[in-house]
């Protein structure tokens, strides 16, 4: 097609579609509902209360705990519309919620996943690998499309890393999450080295109800807080069977260490969410 | 379809001194108004005419009646009659003559016919009158043809009587519009324009919309009055008065597909936009779209195209010059690459016709096709993956527009029809019509348009892929049939019209997963042998209580009892082992009254109001045993104005027409992507307006044009029914859309030879679309040119589609999808999937006409 050709059949598009846009637009937005937004996908490790650098924080057994490295795979993350079955419920008094959950439990009377997030209102629908001790600012993963809204939960899958990251996946060697450090209670020192595997079902990769409050619109971040300091939760290290001459121990997964921290990294305590607008 | 026969026999007096008595110069023949069936038997009117000194009709009386509708029309017809006074010698003088009128019954439908000129008085010595073109009686939204004068012999001997007779040749009349939005659409002339199939020609009426996501050979989406009609859900769509819906279609229920029929054969569309009729019956919530079959040009045409993408397209049309437009024989052979992968087509089609006459008073028309198709299809692709060029071919935005995912996408189709259609005149205009039809139809349709997402695998197995394999072989039996007594009440002939259906079909319906990796199936969504028994029947009744006004009502009522064999049930229950089948019965009625208003405003402008219920039945798939079987109710409402021009010496015709309408529909259904047919979604509502008009000028010019406005919305729940413009506009619905076809045709000499030539556009805008997330799509602008060129026998034609080769979406979706692959992390965000629209496209073709007659011409 020659350009001039291309140029007038522009012009004439351009033109005829503008008066239709025009003329239907006067009567104002389509009115199905909704806006299409696209906002920026991010992670970053959380520092734990009181701390100043990624990795470092006390377990509530009284461990201290320095990871040297950590690297996971983590994705897709999709934002729901729903808030978490587990967020605290403002309205009602702990003590009266309690009560009431336990005098008229919540049915659960088919089989599956409970918990209707309701409309997805973002994702990163990709798996990215993640260095769990890259401080400082987020990182931003890329734009994604999304419709303007409150997101109140957000879930994301832990899988083994698939084919299709290459390189970077290849360094975990099939696992989900590699972590190296140290423990340290008293004169007590424990290096270890553990790997999380999270195999199907998908039921068992899934991290749901982490609750957040995003007011999801145009160019804003959202950014995932990974939170090793709550994986260690109710982990004993003193436990473990160290190698003799003071090597890392592996935490294997008939170990309490790892299946505290199997339960812990699905936990929806494992994860935050933070939402900054557009400056 | 009516042949009036006007003799006019004028009398002169005789006298001592020589009269010479008057000449006929103009004499338009009467024209019954379309509400008034044509008599079945000859009537006559005796007119008593006073022809004044300047020749003109001063005065008419009647003498003998005919009935009212009859002496109108001839009255109406004489006072435009103009002579050559009498003379007394050389003096003018005024003289009063008797004039006989008859109305001659048409000898056949909607054909043109040749009646033997009755003429009075002894032949030759006459002076010759041409006679005029017809009058414009014709009600203004009739949209057929109005009669046409033939030829004219006056005859007016000096010995004797002076007389001269009027031989008036038919055409028929449409049936009376019963809405605005009642269209009878002669292709004509409008056969020039390009087009891919039949399918397309109900673009002539306003506001339509067709879209494909399936494949050449798969039924078109019909988007009509602002409802998205789906393959046939929302609209019924008949064959020569064989209905082409199919009950529980595994695509979707009411799937019709109409890309069988063959476009040289079509004569004429009937689209009913709205329920208003009450011979519409299932299906009709949008409207009736009716196919009438007809070979205008006899003897045999042949042609053969080839184009861009490897198509070819070869058509074989036969009519022998000694039988009627009725009887004809079409072949055709359709085969192409497509327009990118993986959209290969073939098929091939056999249609033919028989009239007989059996008697005076009785034909028979035997209607037969055959029809078998394959076809492939891209299906339809992610937006996101076309934006970021992910789609496995090259990374052109081209080659990623036109891409697929799946290559396992496509189907087959057979169809076979036998029809036997009666038609008996009666006694006093009376007729009678009956018709049986048999139905055989079998197609298996492959689509996948979420990917990766619907499999819950057993174990830890990877998802093995959502293409999904409907598969529907159904035989169907059906009467049909109407009745028109030969009574007049109140003046009125012909008032009541009492019709059936009878219809039964016999379905298997299978819905299955068939594997990404060698296409075998690995589940069964559902598998249903259904069998469906609709009993319908409609009386209306026409009224006339002031020449101005004529009012039509009727009411239809329908009943359905549904057989279902579901071959899909568990093994086991919770009680132990079972057989896998369980049998249900359900059994459905429903009364539809229909009712219009016209108001004749001035002879060519008429205001006409509808209003009407329809129904349509339900997917038998979804009921339960003993259910009173639930039917999706639409009621609808239109005012508009009709006005047509035409005849009194005119050589073109113009006819325009507007009407505003409101639509709620009780149970609406839209595309679910997981089970790729459409689900219930629940009421829905349409306000909408739409202008058409169509202009001919004497088989040069025909031009055709049409916007339409219409607004969808799912009513706020629990709002009043009367709020039609609250609530969530529906998407994907065009808001606006433009039509226009036109064709040229003339002659020109080329070295000493006549060449016949003709130009042929089309045009469709479709307005931006209402999507998701309160966006619009962008404005659709197609052209389409065709350009022919005929010497003797031979044609030469080119056609470009697409002219503009504009990249355009056919069809747009919104929902949550993973093409990715089984171990990908599927998206749960729902974005924008489309199937892509044809490029431009290039088609040659060379035909041959065998057998013409002289005056036939491009």
């Amino acid at each position: 097609m020659t350009s001039a050709l291309r140029s007038t059949r522009r012009a004439f598009t351009l033109m005829l579609g503008s008066a239709l846009v025009g003329g239907v637009s006067a009567c104002g937005l389509s009115g199905t509902g909704g806006r299409a937004i696209t906002f920026r996908m991010g992670l970053r490790t959380a520092l734990a209360p009181g701390e100043t650098v990624p990795g470092e924080f006390t377990t509530d057994t009284g461990w201290r705990v320095r990871l040297s490295s950590g690297l996971m795979v983590l994705g897709p993350i999709y934002l729901f519309e729903n808030a978490s079955p587990l967020q605290a419920q403002a309205a009602a008094p702990r003590v009266f919620q309690r009560l009431g959950e336990w005098l008229l439990p919540t049915a659960r009377a088919h089989e599956g996943d409970f918990f209707s997030g309701g409309r997805v209102l973002g994702e990163w629908d990709r798996e990215v690998v993640f260095d769990l001790m890259a401080g400082g600012e987020p990182r931003v993963l890329g734009r994604s499309p999304g419709i303007a809204g409150v997101a109140r939960s957000f879930s994301l899958l832990l899988q083994p890393p698939s084919r299709a990251l290459g390189a970077e996946g290849a360094a975990l060697q099939g696992r989900s999450v590699v972590l190296e450090g140290a423990a340290f209670r008293q004169e007590q020192r424990v290096p270890f080295r553990v790997a999380l595997d999270f195999p199907p079902p998908l039921e068992l990769q899934r991290v749901d109800f982490v609750p957040i409050e995003a007011d999801l619109d145009d160019e804003g971040l959202f950014v995932v807080e990974v939170q090793p300091h709550r994986w260690f939760e109710g982990a004993h290290f003193d436990r473990l069977t160290l190698p003799p001459g003071g090597a890392a121990v592996d935490i294997t997964p008939e170990t309490q260490v790892h299946r505290a921290l199997s339960v812990n990294v699905r936990r929806h305590t494992a994860f935050a969410g933070t939402w900054q607008p557009i400056a | 379809m009516w042949i009036p026969t006007l003799v006019l026999c004028v009398l002169s007096a005789t006298a001592e001194v020589p009269v010479t008595p008057p000449v006929p110069l103009e004499a338009p023949p009467p024209v019954l108004p379309a509400h008034v069936p044509p008599p079945e038997i000859p009537a006559t009117v005796l007119l008593r005419v006073t022809i004044d000194t300047a020749g003109e009709v001063s005065h008419v009386e009647v003498r003998q009646t005919a009935g009212v509708h009859f002496d109108r029309a001839a009255m109406a017809a004489a006072v435009k009659w103009r002579f050559q006074p009498a003379r007394r010698g050389d003096v003018p003088i005024e003289v009063r003559v008797d004039v006989p009128v008859t109305f001659v019954p048409p000898v056949h439908g909607h054909h043109l016919e040749t009646v033997e000129a009755s003429g009075h008085g002894p032949p030759g010595g006459g002076a010759e009158m041409e006679a005029p073109p017809p009058a414009s009686d014709a009600p203004v939204m009739d949209g057929g043809t109005a009669p046409a004068v033939a030829e004219a012999a006056p005859d007016a001997g000096a010995s004797g009587p002076p007389s001269f007779s009027t031989t008036v040749r038919g055409v028929a009349s449409a049936p009376p519009p019963v809405a605005v939005g009642d269209f009878h659409i002669p292709v004509g002339q409008l056969a020039d324009v390009p087009r891919r199939s039949a399918s397309e020609l109900m673009l002539l009426a306003p506001g339509v919309m067709l879209a494909n996501h399936g494949g050449e050979g798969h039924a078109e989406t019909i988007f009509i009055r602002g409802m998205d009609a789906g393959e046939g859900k929302d609209v019924e769509l008949r064959l020569n008065g064989v209905p082409l819906n199919e009950v529980s279609h595994a695509h979707g229920h009411g799937y019709a597909d109409t890309y069988f029929i063959i476009p040289e054969l079509v004569e004429s569309l009937r689209v009913t936009e709205g329920p208003y009729d009450p011979s519409q019956g299932d299906f009709a919530v949008a409207g009736t779209v009716e196919y009438q079959l007809g070979l205008a040009r006899r003897g045999l045409m042949a042609s053969a195209s080839y184009g861009s993408f490897a198509t070819r397209r070869l058509a074989l049309v036969w009519g022998p010059p000694e039988a009627s437009e009725a009887t004809f024989v079409g072949l055709l052979l359709r085969q192409g690459h497509g327009f990118g992968p993986n959209r290969a087509h073939s098929n091939a089609g056999a249609m033919a016709q028989v009239e007989l006459r059996l008697g005076d008073e009785t034909r028979l028309r035997l209607f037969g096709t055959s029809y078998g198709a394959r076809f492939s299809s891209a299906g339809v692709v992610r937006e996101t993956d076309v934006v970021d060029s992910r789609l496995p071919c090259d990374t052109d935005p081209d080659s990623q527009f036109f891409c697929l995912y799946d290559p396992n996408q496509g189907g087959a189709s057979q169809r076979h029809i036998l029809s036997a259609e009666l038609q008996s005149r009666l006694k006093r205009g009376g007729r009678f019509v009956q018709q049986g039809y048999v139905v055989l139809r079998q197609t298996r349709i492959r689509d996948n348009f979420t990917g990766f997402l619907q499999d819950t695998p057993p174990g830890e197995e990877a998802q093995r892929g959502d293409n999904t394999e409907g598969y529907y072989r159904g035989s169907t039996v059906g009467l049909r049939g109407r009745y028109t007594p030969g009574i007049t009440l109140l003046g009125q002939p012909q008032p009541l019209e009492l019709g059936y259906v009878a219809r039964f079909d016999d379905v298997r319906t299978r819905s299955r997963r068939l594997r990404d990796s060698g296409g075998a199936p690995y589940t069964t969504l559902f598998d249903n042998q259904v069998r469906t028994t609709h009993l319908g029947a409609y009386a209306s009744l026409r009224a006339a209580p002031r020449p101005w006004l004529t009012l039509r009502g009727g009411v239809r009522l329908d009943t359905f009892l549904f057989g279902v064999d579901d071959e899909n049930r568990p093994t086991s229950d919770r009680d132990g082992p079972r057989i896998p089948e369980e049998s249900l019965e359900a059994y459905g009625f429903f009364a539809s009254p229909r009712a219009s208003a016209e108001v004749r405003l001035s002879p060519r402008l008429t205001w006409l109001t509808s209003v009407g219920l329809g129904a349509r039945s339900s997917d038998a798939a979804a009921l339960s045993d003993a259910e009173l079987a639930p039917y999706a109710r639409v009621a609808s409402g239109e005012t508009g104005l009709g006005w047509r021009l035409e005849g009194e010496g005119r050589p073109y015709t113009l006819e325009a027409r507007g009407a505003f309408f409101a639509t709620r529909v009780s149970q609406d259904f839209v595309f679910d992507e997981k089970l790729g047919r459409n689900q219930p979604i629940g009421a829905s509502q349409r306000l909408g307006a739409f202008i058409s008009a169509r202009g001919t000028w004497a088989e040069r010019l025909d031009v055709q044009a049409s916007v339409a406005w219409a607004k969808a919305t799912l009513p706020v729940p629990g709002a009043s029914a009367w709020k039609l413009w609250d609530g969530t506009v529906m998407p994907y619905i065009p808001q606006l859309l433009g039509r226009l076809d036109a064709s040229l045709r003339g002659t020109a000499g080329v070295a000493g030879e006549q060449l016949g030539w003709s130009l042929g556009l089309g045009h469709s805008a479709i307005g931006p679309k209402p999507l998701p997330l309160d966006r619009y799509s962008e404005s659709i602008f197609l052209f389409d040119v065709g350009a022919r060129a005929r010497w003797k026998a031979m044609e030469l034609g080119l056609a470009v589609e697409n002219l503009l080769d504009t990249r355009w979406r056919e069809s747009e979706f919104n929902y949550v999808s993973n093409f990715r692959g089984p171990d990908a992390p599927a998206s749960l965000l729902a974005t924008r999937h489309f199937s892509a629209g044809a490029p431009r496209t290039f088609t040659g073709t060379l035909t041959v006409y065998l057998d013409l007659q002289e005056e036939d011409s491009p």
